[in-house]
């Protein structure tokens, strides 16, 4: 019998070699395709990424919808381009998601760098707020060391 | 019951200035700005700023101001938010005159480990000035309150609860308010009182049907509320007064209701509201009025 094969890759490791990819793509007359399809927009396709409740972006967006009142919300239908000013938080609820987004930077990677209530609240979009965690995680392919 | 029937202009400057890019910082002065009926308890879910003059062909002008402005600090703590705020109380439409003006700073922090299901603190040092009375005092306002958000099942406090086609916020604090009244025209008010207070509200809110994505109807967009019920309480005693005058218990209750007619490019809202009782720091004497207003906001 044959069984289905899959390879588990780490959201933080797999967003970095996204954006590793992403940049060779951009710098590149040749880059990688896959039947005619770049190989940045095939590992989207073909992994969970997007929809994973793991991934960085998708971790940020529930805490804003649990911030907001919703109870098992599904981080993917929130836009990217939502405007923060939408949820309308208190001083608290933005007390609230800071803590939530640097659990969130922590648990991507241990030395990420404190996220403060001022950040959070000059975010614009939901986007916004998923670069400033991403940032205090070092979720950056500047950091890769191979690629300096 | 002497009833007024006022129409009243809310408004809200909170501005978006976008920065001229993708990213929409919001780190810029109006940014910060926020705009209330009262900063003490600002966390409560929105009580517009409102304003009204009547003047009159032949006598005095008439004025109705119940405005709190504060302007966010920026520090790089993670677990407060520090603020500078100001009020101002006038109000010549009652029975009775209101006058009041405070200046000072303010905090909410974040006292227990968990943030999603945790107790904070807002407290503030201010200036108040009593115009009627003619007081000038030093306070202060220590109010605990619990937040619960839908990070974890059941209730959420201080947040909203969301239902089918409707929503439903709960809020209350507790705590203490110090006032040292250092100046008075009448000597008899010089002392120093301690208030313990509890504020509790309740907003119900029906929400417009969304309309904003209407292409993707799997996409999220926040509820906005088409009609708005609200129930606001505070009760207060003056456990300590050294002053020649004893409040008691004194409470203030207000109940209204508000129709939104559109979110954009403002908030406009249609509204009434029924208010009854006192609030001596802010120089609102025992009374009760009906408030008809027409709102603004942003």
């Amino acid at each position: 019998m044959r069984r289905a094969r899959f390879i588990k890759v780490h959201p933080h490791s797999f967003y970095r070699i996204m954006q590793a990819i992403k940049e060779y793509e951009k710098n590149t007359d040749q880059p990688v395709k896959v039947k005619n399809m770049l190989l940045s927009k095939f590992l989207i396709t073909a992994s969970d990424y997007a929809t994973s409740g793991a991934a960085l972006h998708n971790e940020v967006k529930k805490a804003i919808m649990q911030t907001y009142g919703y109870h098992n919300p599904d981080p993917s239908t929130l836009g990217d381009d939502t405007d923060m000013e939408d949820f309308d938080f208190s001083n608290i609820q933005y007390i609230s998601l800071t803590k939530k987004f640097n659990a969130i930077a922590l648990k991507h990677n241990a030395t990420a760098k404190p996220i403060s209530v001022t950040k959070v609240r000059n975010c614009g979009t939901v986007k916004d707020c998923i670069d400033l965690v991403a940032a205090a995680a070092d979720l950056s392919i500047k950091l890769i060391q191979a690629l300096l | 019951m002497k009833k007024y029937y006022t129409v009243a202009f809310f408004c809200m400057l909170a501005d978006s200035a976008y920065a001229q890019s993708d990213k929409r910082d919001k780190s810029g002065f109006w940014d910060r700005v926020r705009i209330s009926e009262s900063m003490e308890t600002a966390e409560q879910k929105e009580k517009p700023a409102q304003f009204q003059v009547t003047i009159p062909k032949d006598g005095s002008a008439s004025w109705m101001f119940n405005t709190g402005i504060s302007y966010a600090l920026s520090s790089n703590l993670t677990t407060s938010v520090q603020k500078i705020s100001a009020e101002y109380h006038r109000n010549t439409l009652t029975d009775k005159e209101q006058n009041n003006f405070q200046a000072g700073y303010a905090l909410t922090q974040l006292l227990s480990k968990n943030a999603d299901n945790g107790l904070y603190l807002n407290a503030d040092a201010q200036y108040a000035y009593d115009g009627v009375d003619i007081k000038n005092s030093v306070a202060s306002s220590l109010l605990l309150t619990w937040y619960k958000d839908a990070s974890e099942k059941g209730l959420s406090f201080n947040a909203l609860n969301f239902f089918d086609a409707s929503s439903l916020f709960l809020s209350g604090f507790g705590g203490v308010q110090l006032q040292g009244i250092f100046d008075a025209k009448d000597a008899g008010s010089k002392g120093f009182i301690v208030r313990p207070l509890y504020v509790l509200a309740v907003q119900y809110n029906i929400n417009k049907k969304d309309s904003s994505n209407k292409k993707d109807s799997t996409k999220f967009s926040a509820p906005k509320a088409a009609l708005r019920f609200s129930v606001d309480y505070t009760g207060r005693v003056d456990a300590i007064n050294s002053t020649s005058y004893r409040e008691h218990y004194t409470q203030q209750l207000k109940v209204g209701a508000d129709y939104f007619l559109t979110y954009e490019p403002v908030k406009v809202s249609i509204g009434a509201s029924y208010n009854y009782g006192s609030d001596p720091f802010k120089g609102l004497k025992q009374q009760q009025y009906w408030l008809l207003s027409l709102n603004f906001g942003k």
